[in-house]
């Protein structure tokens, strides 16, 4: 591509960028209420190109995936389960006028998926409790705060205790979390917004 | 003279040197026995000072520069090199270098290999000759050693040294089943109501009062966010706010941004109506008639919900119905995020108040939300579900009721074990530092 076309491509690109900015975030605004009818279309192209990105994102791992198998690739069993998996389910949903609602599907999701996803993520407790037993010490470096904090929630979230601890444990609890630590965590989610966007207009900039 | 390529540089030399005349290594392993290399025809040049020795009769002395062997016309530095002059006679004789690694091959990668000598004088080109001075005994040794690294080749192991396993560490394991056993307790010992009642957190009494202020039969825009992964806690948390919703008859339109947050829902419902959860269901498709709309994009096409409500359910307005019959949108959110966009991208939209169900975690984020009003309630964790179901003049059914007990005392068991594990660990850190000290 030569210079001057890439140039070219690089300056409507950021053109593009700032007239949808501009456009959005003055309908947000609710001063010109006629913007609204150029903004809606615009939510409707990006609901296209997630519908879009689905579907490119599931052809794109069968892809790679047939491609191991073709290959010999270390694994490949694993994709050609992949692969008659996908047919399968997508064969169960084309082939029904009911679709996503087929019986054959929802019974996919309540018997294979559901549970599956349930039981990787019960596992998380078991890796978070290890962490903590290892990080949440005093002698390490901030762990006695982490201890510190970490006791105080959960004895306020724990329902047996409510009528052991002292009355006003659990408002000092919520306290502690709404002031203090809640303050610490705005400015965290706030810093990282605006990185957030400084990198956006960076890349828009095509100073990235 | 007969010339030679050294095997290293690739310069010429006189067959007769013992070393290479730019470079300086070794030509020669065994001074009785060498063989000189291949000799290529004598060339007419000019001789060139260099470390380089007579190799059979003199070893120790110094060759004189203009009895050396000369550069070839096309050599590199050839034509700038002048011969020099010098009387050999008059040179102290050099001591005898000795063969430091006959066994030795030479090789190709090192540069400049040199015997651990120090030269002195002005090097190549220069009228002074060059003194060959023998190093302290110390040095030598070094530069050997350094020589024997260099000279080398690296050797590829065919396989990496098997290690030894390592016993088995108990450190970590008996957290976990710490974890198993406290779940053991609290799923194997009978039931048995609580023996307090858990804390009524702020939000679950408005939550429940603007869900009892909706007439029957009206509809309700559903944002369900948490899939089957989450729907361990989400399902038990949300089930006494959906049961509500279905003793009201209140028809649910539910959207998600997640690809099960429909099937998730439509579980649920089944399991709030006592039905086998499948859309075939008449009573099931009439309390779900938009069957749940999964909307790819994320969070960026929210927008589009608060706008446009037909055009992203894909629904037409007069099956949804009008706007004036959603009164309230509701939120199931295993975290934080998914509330905090609703509130952002759809409420200033439609301008409905919204009541979030979410998961304990998402509690402390969603606190401020409500203090200020863009929450109108909020229902957290299984303390805030139980505390939700306590306000219903419905109970759930015994089955329901039983499970939404047992989880809430897992709940306690497993809050303990990990404030025991929390407070284990600062003991392993104190004794692991008395031992190390």
């Amino acid at each position: 591509m030569s210079t001057r076309l890439a140039t070219l491509m690089r300056y409507a690109t950021t053109g593009v960028f700032v007239f949808f900015l501009v456009i959005i975030a003055l309908d947000r605004t609710g001063f010109i209420p006629a913007l609204r009818t150029l903004v809606t279309p615009i939510y409707e192209i990006a609901l296209l190109l997630g519908a879009v990105a689905v579907v490119l994102g599931a052809v794109s791992v069968a892809w790679s995936h047939l491609h191991r198998v073709q290959a010999g690739a270390a694994g490949w069993g694993y994709s050609l389960i992949l692969l008659v998996t996908l047919v399968i389910v997508f064969a169960a949903g084309l082939l029904d006028v009911r679709g996503a609602a087929s019986p054959l599907l929802e019974w996919f999701f309540d018997s294979i998926i559901a549970p599956g996803q349930a039981t990787l993520f019960a596992l998380l407790v078991f890796f978070m409790t290890a962490a903590a037993f290892h990080l949440a010490r005093i002698g390490r470096r901030g762990g006695a705060w982490l201890l510190a904090g970490m006791v105080v929630t959960l004895l306020a979230q724990t329902p047996a205790l409510q009528s052991w601890l002292p009355v006003g444990y659990a408002s000092f609890a919520g306290w502690l979390v709404d002031g203090p630590v809640m303050a610490a965590l705005r400015g965290v989610l706030v810093a990282a917004a605006l990185g957030a966007v400084v990198v956006i207009v960076r890349m828009a900039l095509g100073r990235s | 003279m007969a010339t030679i390529l050294c095997p290293h540089c690739g310069g010429r030399t006189d067959a007769s040197n013992r070393h290479c005349s730019r470079c300086g290594v070794t030509l020669y392993e065994d001074q009785q026995n060498a063989e000189p290399p291949a000799q290529e025809s004598a060339s007419p040049g000019q001789p060139i000072g260099a470390a380089a020795n007579e190799a059979e009769a003199e070893p120790s002395a110094i060759a004189s520069p203009s009895a050396q062997g000369a550069l070839d016309a096309g050599q590199v530095g050839a034509a700038a090199v002048e011969p020099i002059d010098g009387d050999a006679e008059k040179l102290p004789p050099a001591p005898k270098p000795a063969v430091l690694f006959p066994d030795e091959r030479m090789s190709s990668e090192v540069t400049a290999l040199l015997e651990p000598v120090q030269v002195s004088g002005a090097g190549f080109g220069s009228d002074a000759a060059i003194h060959v001075l023998p190093l302290p005994p110390s040095d030598i040794n070094h530069l050997r050693a350094l020589r024997t690294i260099m000279a080398t080749e690296p050797m590829i192991a065919s396989s990496l040294p098997v290690r030894a396993p390592r016993p088995y560490s108990y450190r970590t394991a008996w957290v976990t089943v710490l974890l198993l056993l406290a779940l053991l307790l609290a799923f194997t010992r009978p039931s048995q109501p609580l023996a307090s009642p858990p804390h009524r957190w702020p939000g679950v009494q408005a939550a429940y009062e603007q869900i009892q202020q909706i007439p029957p039969g009206s509809r309700m825009i559903v944002l369900w966010a948490y899939d089957a992964s989450s729907a361990g806690e989400m399902d038990l948390v949300a089930l006494p706010v959906v049961t509500h919703l279905v003793e009201r008859s209140i028809t649910l339109d539910v959207i998600s941004l997640l690809p099960g947050g429909p099937a998730v829902g439509r579980r649920l419902l089944a399991r709030a109506n006592g039905l086998p959860p499948s859309l075939d269901s008449a009573a099931l498709a009439a309390a779900l008639p938009a069957g749940g709309v999964f909307l790819a994009g994320g969070a960026s096409v929210l927008p589009l919900v608060g706008q446009d409500r037909p055009n992203a359910l894909n629904k037409p307005a007069a099956r949804l119905g009008a706007e004036a019959t959603y009164q309230l949108a509701l939120v199931f959110a295993a975290q934080a995020d998914d509330v905090q966009e609703w509130l952002e991208q759809v409420q200033p939209f439609d301008g409905l108040p919204v009541v979030a169900v979410t998961g304990a975690g998402a509690d402390p984020l969603l606190r401020p939300y409500l203090d200020s009003g863009q929450l109108s309630g909020l229902v957290s964790g299984f303390d805030g579900a139980s505390a939700y179901q306590e306000l219903r003049a419905h109970p759930l059914s015994d089955s329901e009721a039983e499970l939404l007990l047992l989880h809430t005392r897992a709940q306690n068991w497993g809050a303990l074990a990990l404030v025991t594990v929390l407070i284990l660990g600062s003991l392993a850190g104190f004794m692991a530092r008395g031992q190390n000290e």
